[in-house]
């Protein structure tokens, strides 16, 4: 809550304990308009721990109500991105969107307010809001503005700008300060807290400082290795040649304040070294917390939403105050522990993952520094204007960091695949015998606490459902000593958003019950055979920044068909290894690298269920589009906006084609749509049906996701199908079959 | 899921202890009012979506306890608010006199576009008015702000003064987004153009 407190000048850093109170006492009482002594801790302290907690709560209320902003605004950023991605002109010869030629023959042309580039009248819009004279901004250029209304980013002339103070330390249950507790909830120092994040991203996005957890936090919900949507836009827009025509000073020090503001900056450092002034619409926490003068970003015209070497420089410990200040609300870090060892170890009491090296000893002081959360953010602030070369960071000192600081930071990330570390082999193979699991103890797994659960394989409706019922003795993870636990499944391998299914959140407890049953559709005997079913428990968080508590994972193989097994195991925390030795495959557990080389070579592009059914009644073939499960991503978000085709070949003109609705950023839609086909039975057996999935986009041609075709000359699952149609009149038969991309069916 | 909405604006209710600032917020998400006076700890926040020209606007409004043993807190969510209403306690000169020093607090913390008004409180209690109403207007107009008096309980102006702050609030970002283009966004912001705009309906009450 400190972080506009401690406002303006030189000495807003200062600490506070003595100081302030000598100033304190000089300060008549009750309109002690404060200049820049800061007094208030002083204030603060009077404050009784019921008081304090009646006011985290609060916070803890805006901060649930602000990550839904953050959704929000996420998904407003996404929109926008994905115009951004379709545009289809150069801006001068043809508009910018629609690729139309402009000029005398072509379209009428006009120029965009605010890109300066060339649209056609269509893709124009026009606007006078009060001015002389109308302008006109090209589609995206406007969407862009809408953006900035819609987020409070023409407010704080950057997004997001909230500005909530973080929880105050509660002195009998807040467990930041206490040493010793740190000690008893973090046993391990090499608790490898990083894992949720390291399945997503590469080591280079490990090496960011603490955003990047963020990120990795919360990944299912939106980076899943596709796209961290925000953070790298900016060099979407570096790509497309937005705006980034010139590295001017602004653009540059934008970028430098990116790269101080943890998370955008690593973002933008792993993935647009080339970047311009466009703004970083990054809508992480970490500056949503700093006063609105940090949160200003290189603006969108560089000229716009520029800002100054000073706001720069301010901001930046500001950022990293308020990295820290996350930390500062969950459980301590271990890396509180001034024994060096511990320090290369990821720093497990955070939700972060490690930072690089060098935060340690930030972080370590902030610790030390005790309640008064400013002074964290202070000395991380100053140890990092150090390495950063001093308020000026000159660029090329910036840079310079940039790249020394991603080395630095690999090994940590990188420990994660290459060598099984302590922890891990500590840790007996639990899925071996999941029965023994049940048994099964150990210091760290208990403290991550234990996951009942049922699964149980339907092989008739090729389903498998997954009953989380619940979990007992979690490790708290917010500053509460609770957690807000949700469970998330998995199907390894595969991609990760479309088998990803998750329960409901549970709010503040640490013994949750969901009672909740998860279905995947479409499984068949071979996915049992070869998949993995991978079952974690989450702490969802403010600001989507959700924290992985512990999994475990379920080779599926050992299910047997049509009977439910009942599992109460602890929870164990799995670093994917790539290479984990002889045990990996031993124990039956899918190690997630290896599994996804496995996966990517069968290329799943999903699966379909077709119903085909030849009515005598009406006379014709009715096929029946139920769902699709697990296709192929094909959209930046993540997610496809898919659709289904169906063509009747050959010779059936337009009757032949029908198409389902849009089902909007799904990999598993589900359809429930029937089309009619006016045809003899006879005439039926020469046809084929083509089926194709696709994925929707507005402005441009859409993508083709998979497809299977249906006939008397495919073979194997579709040929069956067909037949059992042709030959089963009036009968529905529903199967699944598998999407294949185009070759497989042109080769058919 | 939440509703949708177009815009979130963020508001921040700050003025001496008992004002009656809790009041006013409740009276203006939950149109009702509680005469027993219960000491707002630290803070706290309610949500009330209105529309305005079309647009859905989400308002979330902050109150924050006027005891100065929560300033730090309270100090803290300046900077997060579009809008800020000042609010004093008509039959309490002191808390009117306050102002001054709440107006102060604003510059120091808030963000320097930050849209303002002046609530005179407690107007049902005419028998008990320490502070004429002359006086309040004169005091916003030396500031640029605007003014208007309130009952909470007797729910007077009550939704007029969320509902002008938020248009305020809505006047300058659409000025801001559509009009600057390519000038510098953050211009200054002229208070005194933007009053005369809009709120006619509340004008006889400033001038």
């Amino acid at each position: 809550m400190t972080d506009t407190v401690f406002g303006s000048s030189t000495d807003r850093w200062m600490c506070p304990n003595d100081r302030a109170m000598s100033l304190r006492a000089k300060v008549p009482a009750g309109w002690s308009v404060r200049g820049n002594q800061p007094e208030r801790p002083r204030t603060q302290e009077e404050l009784t721990d019921e008081e304090k907690e009646i006011i985290n709560r609060v916070i803890a209320r805006a901060e649930k109500m602000e990550e839904m902003e953050q959704e929000r605004i996420g998904r407003l950023m996404n929109r926008l991105e994905d115009m951004r991605r379709s545009v289809a002109g150069d801006g001068v010869s043809r508009c910018i969107l629609c690729g139309e030629q402009l000029g005398l023959l072509g379209s009428a042309c006009v120029v965009c307010e605010d890109c300066k580039k060339n649209v056609c009248t269509k893709c124009g819009i026009e606007t006078t809001n009060s001015r002389p004279h109308s302008i006109w901004l090209c589609k995206i250029c406007s969407e862009q503005r809408e953006v900035w209304k819609r987020s409070g980013a023409w407010f704080f002339k950057g997004l997001p700008k909230q500005v909530l103070p973080q929880p105050m330390p509660v002195s009998k249950s807040k467990p930041p300060q206490a040493p010793s507790e740190l000690a008893s909830s973090e046993p391990s120092a090499q608790d490898p807290k990083l894992y949720s994040r390291t399945q997503s991203r590469g080591p280079a996005d490990a090496g960011l400082p603490t955003e990047q957890d963020s990120y990795g936090g919360s990944e299912e919900k939106r980076a899943t290795g596709r796209k961290p949507v925000k953070a790298r836009e900016p060099s979407h827009d570096a790509e497309r040649g937005y705006s980034s025509e010139e590295e001017s000073p602004a653009a540059y020090r934008g970028r430098k304040g990116m790269r101080q503001r943890p998370e955008a900056g690593g973002e933008a450092v792993a993935t647009a070294p080339g970047r311009g002034s466009y703004p970083a619409l990054s809508r992480k926490p970490s500056e949503a917390r700093m006063g609105p003068s940090g949160g200003e970003y290189a603006g969108g015209e560089p000229d716009r939403w520029e800002y100054s070497a000073d706001s720069e420089v301010s901001r930046s410990p500001g950022g990293v105050k308020r990295a820290n200040s996350v930390q500062g609300s969950r459980p301590p870090p271990p890396a509180a522990s001034p024994s060096p060892a511990a320090q290369p170890a990821p720093p497990a009491g955070s939700r972060q993952g490690p930072g690089p090296g060098g935060r340690f000893p930030e972080r370590q002081v902030s610790q030390l520094m005790g309640p008064l959360q400013a002074e964290p953010g202070y000395s991380a602030g100053a140890a990092r204007d150090e390495r950063g070369g001093g308020g000026g960071y000159p660029g090329a000192v910036a840079r310079e960091e940039r790249t020394a600081r991603q080395p630095a930071a690999y090994p940590q990330a990188a420990a994660v695949p290459v060598p099984p570390t302590p922890a891990r082999q500590q840790q007996p193979p639990q899925d071996e015998e999941e029965d023994e699991a049940n048994s099964y103890d150990s210091d760290e797994a208990t403290t991550l606490g234990t996951l009942e659960f049922s699964l149980l394989y339907d092989q008739d409706n090729s389903s498998l459902q997954c009953t989380l019922i619940k979990a007992k003795g979690l490790k708290p993870m917010d500053s509460n000593g609770l957690a807000d636990p949700y469970v998330k499944l998995h199907l390894l391998p595969g991609a990760s958003k479309s088998n990803k299914l998750r329960t409901k959140t549970l709010r503040n407890t640490r013994n949750p019950v969901w009672n909740e049953t998860l279905v995947y559709h479409g499984i068949t005997d071979e996915d049992m055979q070869r998949k993995t079913l991978r079952i974690s428990v989450c702490d969802e968080d403010k600001f989507g920044h959700n924290e992985f508590i512990g999994e475990t994972r379920f080779s599926l193989k050992k299910l047997k068909p049509n009977q439910k097994k009942n599992f109460n195991i602890c929870l164990e925390r799995v670093i994917p290894m790539k290479r984990a030795g002889t045990t990996g495959s031993a124990r039956g557990m899918a190690l997630y690298e290896e599994e996804v080389e496995r996966g990517s070579e069968v290329d799943e592009r999903g699966k379909i269920l077709v119903s085909l059914m030849y009515s005598t009644q009406q006379g014709g073939l009715i096929v029946g589009i139920v769902r699709c499960v697990h296709l192929a991503a094909m959209d930046a978000n993540g997610y496809s906006d898919p659709f289904v085709k169906l063509w009747l070949k050959p010779d059936m003109g337009k009757k032949a084609k029908h198409k389902t609705q849009i089902k909007k950023k799904t990999l598993n839609p589900e359809f429930n749509e029937e089309f009619f086909y006016d045809i003899k039975h006879s005439d039926l057996a020469k046809k084929s049906l083509d089926i194709s999935v696709w994925d929707y986009d507005i402005g441009k041609s859409n993508d083709y996701i998979g497809g299977c075709q249906l006939g008397i000359t495919a073979k194997g699952e579709r040929l069956k199908h067909w037949y059992e149609c042709l030959k089963n009149k009036d009968q529905k038969i529903e199967r699944w079959h598998t999407l294949q991309n185009e070759n497989h069916i042109a080769s058919d | 899921m939440a509703k949708t909405y177009d815009y979130l604006f963020k508001l921040l209710l700050i003025g001496d202890s008992g004002v009656g600032k809790t009041c006013l917020l409740f009276r203006f998400s939950e149109d009702a009012f509680n005469t027993t006076f219960i000491s707002t700890i630290g803070i706290d926040f309610k949500i009330r979506t209105i529309e305005l020209d079309g647009k859905k606007i989400k308002l979330q409004i902050w109150d924050t306890a006027g005891q100065e043993r929560f300033r730090t807190i309270t100090t803290a969510y300046y900077r997060g608010a579009m809008g800020i209403m000042l609010v004093y306690d008509i039959t309490n000169e002191k808390s009117f006199d306050n102002i001054k020093n709440w107006i102060r607090n604003i510059e120091e913390h808030a963000s320097s576009d930050v849209e303002r008004m002046i609530l005179g409180n407690k107007c049902d209690m005419n028998e008990k008015r320490q502070v004429s109403k002359e006086k309040g207007e004169k005091l916003a107009i030396d500031y640029g702000i605007k003014f208007l008096e309130t009952s909470a309980k007797s729910s007077i102006n009550v939704e007029e003064a969320f509902f002008t702050l938020a248009r305020d609030i809505m006047t300058k970002l659409n000025r801001k987004m559509n009009d600057n283009s390519s000038s510098g966004a953050g211009g200054p912001v002229k208070i005194t153009e933007n009053r005369s705009k809009k709120s006619s309906f509340f004008r006889c009450t400033l001038l």
